[in-house]
């Protein structure tokens, strides 16, 4: 005989037996009313389940996914909330209002935090890349000024000043003017002083 | 022994004498103090009687005056020794000195080589430009009047120099202090002595005469060659604006020293600018030229302290040289003070960016790649 196979019924519910086996358990459902009575409650839960409308994400849970895509954190690494209370994989927590570690702060501490290492790292990354890329564009610009400065320019003259020249004018305007004496005129006479031209 | 030394020898005693002495006969002997230390008290400014711009400042110039003129118009032979003190250190030198009366003066350096050591300074062949004068004008008028607008100028008794009666003269600054003193010979209005003292009463600048003769009609047989070279064209102040649009330092009228513009000459072709400054005791000029500046060959200059790349050499005339923005400036003055002085109201900071280090390369080149960039250059 079918006993009081509960698994079949549900199978028989479900669609899931092939003939000969459904028939012989419609057979058996024929005189047996406890059997019957199961397969009756079992429709009428699937009844009214496939009635049901598709269940929908939450608003709080919608804006935080949009928080999370917005901050381009991975959903994947957060931790998160099935319904109310329950902590699951998959959704992102609820952000905090509080400071992180504080009483009320649902954000828990960095050095304690499976999240912050990584973001730390990534900003770590960051910052290296941000400074390796400056440091690159000034090497290229210094090393394209030093080669653009190479020659100093043709215009400008490498000059030693005629200074006893120099010294023989500036006598001739002293020993012209009054009262003076006559130690300028001397001093010009000094032949350590140089006798270059300019502009050599 | 030769007998040329020994008198060499015997000038520098009895010069050194003479200037660490000053005044001690005479009337002054108990107003100027101690010489020998280069110190003079300073007169009180309240006292009535050396107020700056006294009654006795008519007198005073007009006795300046004199001692200009005669500088030129009479006809004098002498030694004088020339000193120069400074924190480097002093100089002096004992120098000869004919005046042809109406030609030109004849000045040697003893202790050198004749060819070397002496020059024909002509007189009038400069223009004296801040008051207008010309070439023809009595010498050293123009050069009073940028004394008389610095100093007040008076009388302060009489004095003996190179054992001739002097009357003495001082200059004098706003405070009061004394500036210089000049002993000007009674008979003949010759300038005797000069003294020039810095602002804390420091001697800085002497010259006297040792021993001087007056002989009219002097004949001077061989002349030496003539100072004066290519003095450069004279430049009017109306062309200053030009200089300066062009990119030359000029002209300030008045230096924060007191130093007032008296002259400026241009080269031919324009490659050095000439300004002279002067308060009427102490001379500076400014040369200016383009280019970058040999420090390498600059022979006998040091590097001044804590001025950056500033080379300097005191002597009896003080040199300073650096280079600003492409252009090197060259400074000659009678003291090291003025030196400074001067140095100080002219750009000395940027070396430029001629030279060779690896700033100076940089700047060049970042220089270059904007003016690259820059559609409008």
């Amino acid at each position: 005989m079918v006993s009081h196979d509960h698994a079949r019924l549900s199978a028989l519910v479900d669609g899931e037996l092939d003939h000969e086996a459904r028939d012989r358990l419609l057979a058996h459902l024929a005189h047996c009313d406890e059997c019957r009575a199961a397969v009756d409650t079992e429709r009428r839960v699937k009844a009214l389940l496939s009635g049901m409308p598709e269940p929908r994400p939450s608003t709080s849970l919608h804006a935080n996914l949009l928080r999370v895509a917005e901050s381009g954190g991975a959903p994947a690494q957060l931790s998160v909330t099935r319904g109310r209370n329950a902590p699951v994989r998959g959704v992102p927590a609820p952000l905090a209002s509080g400071p992180p570690g504080q009483p009320g702060s649902r954000r828990p501490r960095r050095a304690t935090s499976l999240v912050a290492p990584g973001r730390q790292r990534r900003l770590h990354r960051r910052v290296g890349v941000g400074v390796a890329g400056v440091a690159a564009i000034a090497g290229v610009a210094f090393g394209a000024a030093f080669m653009a400065g190479g020659d100093a320019p043709t215009t400008e003259v490498t000059v030693v000043p005629p200074v006893r020249q120099y010294s023989i004018e500036h006598a001739e305007t002293v020993s012209n003017l009054p009262l003076s004496d006559p130690g300028a005129v001397s001093a010009s006479f000094e032949r350590s002083l140089l006798e270059l031209p300019a502009g050599r | 022994m030769s007998s040329t030394p020994v008198r060499l020898v015997a000038f520098v005693v009895l010069a050194g004498l003479l200037l660490t002495s000053g005044l001690a006969d005479g009337a002054l002997a108990n107003k100027t103090g101690d010489l020998a230390g280069g110190r003079l008290p300073d007169r009180a400014p309240d006292d009535p009687d050396q107020r700056a711009g006294g009654p006795d400042e008519p007198r005073a110039l007009a006795a300046l005056r004199r001692a200009a003129a005669a500088a030129q118009d009479m006809s004098y032979s002498g030694t004088q020794f020339v000193a120069v003190w400074s924190e480097a250190g002093s100089t002096s030198e004992l120098v000869d000195v004919t005046n042809i009366p109406g030609h030109g003066t004849v000045v040697r350096a003893r202790g050198a080589a004749a060819d070397a050591s002496e020059a024909f300074v002509t007189q009038g062949s400069w223009t004296v430009q801040a008051t207008g004068q010309s070439d023809t004008d009595r010498a050293g008028a123009g050069g009073l009047d940028v004394l008389a607008q610095s100093y007040a100028v008076r009388l302060a008794g009489r004095a003996t120099s190179a054992g001739r009666s002097a009357v003495v003269v001082e200059a004098a600054r706003r405070d009061g202090s004394v500036a210089a003193r000049f002993w000007i010979d009674e008979k003949h209005a010759l300038l005797l002595r000069r003294e020039l003292y810095a602002p804390g009463g420091v001697l800085q600048r002497a010259s006297a005469f040792v021993d001087v003769s007056f002989e009219p009609g002097r004949f001077v047989s061989h002349l030496p060659p003539m100072l004066a070279t290519d003095h450069g064209d004279l430049v009017p102040p109306a062309e200053y604006a030009a200089l300066r649009a062009e990119g030359w330092t000029c002209c300030d009228q008045v230096l924060p020293s007191g130093f007032r513009l008296y002259d400026v000459r241009r080269s031919t072709p324009a490659s050095t600018l000439h300004l002279s400054y002067s308060d009427g005791l102490s001379t500076a000029s400014v040369f200016q030229q383009r280019g970058s500046l040999d420090a390498s060959s600059l022979d006998g200059f040091s590097r001044r302290a804590g001025g950056g790349e500033v080379y300097v050499r005191y002597g009896l005339s003080s040199y300073a040289v650096w280079a600003d923005n492409g252009m090197i400036y060259t400074v000659v003055c009678d003291t090291p003070q003025g030196l400074d002085a001067v140095l100080a109201a002219f750009p000395h900071k940027d070396p430029g960016r001629a030279g060779t280090g690896l700033a100076q390369r940089l700047d060049r080149g970042m220089s270059r790649m904007v003016s690259w960039l820059n559609p409008f250059d």
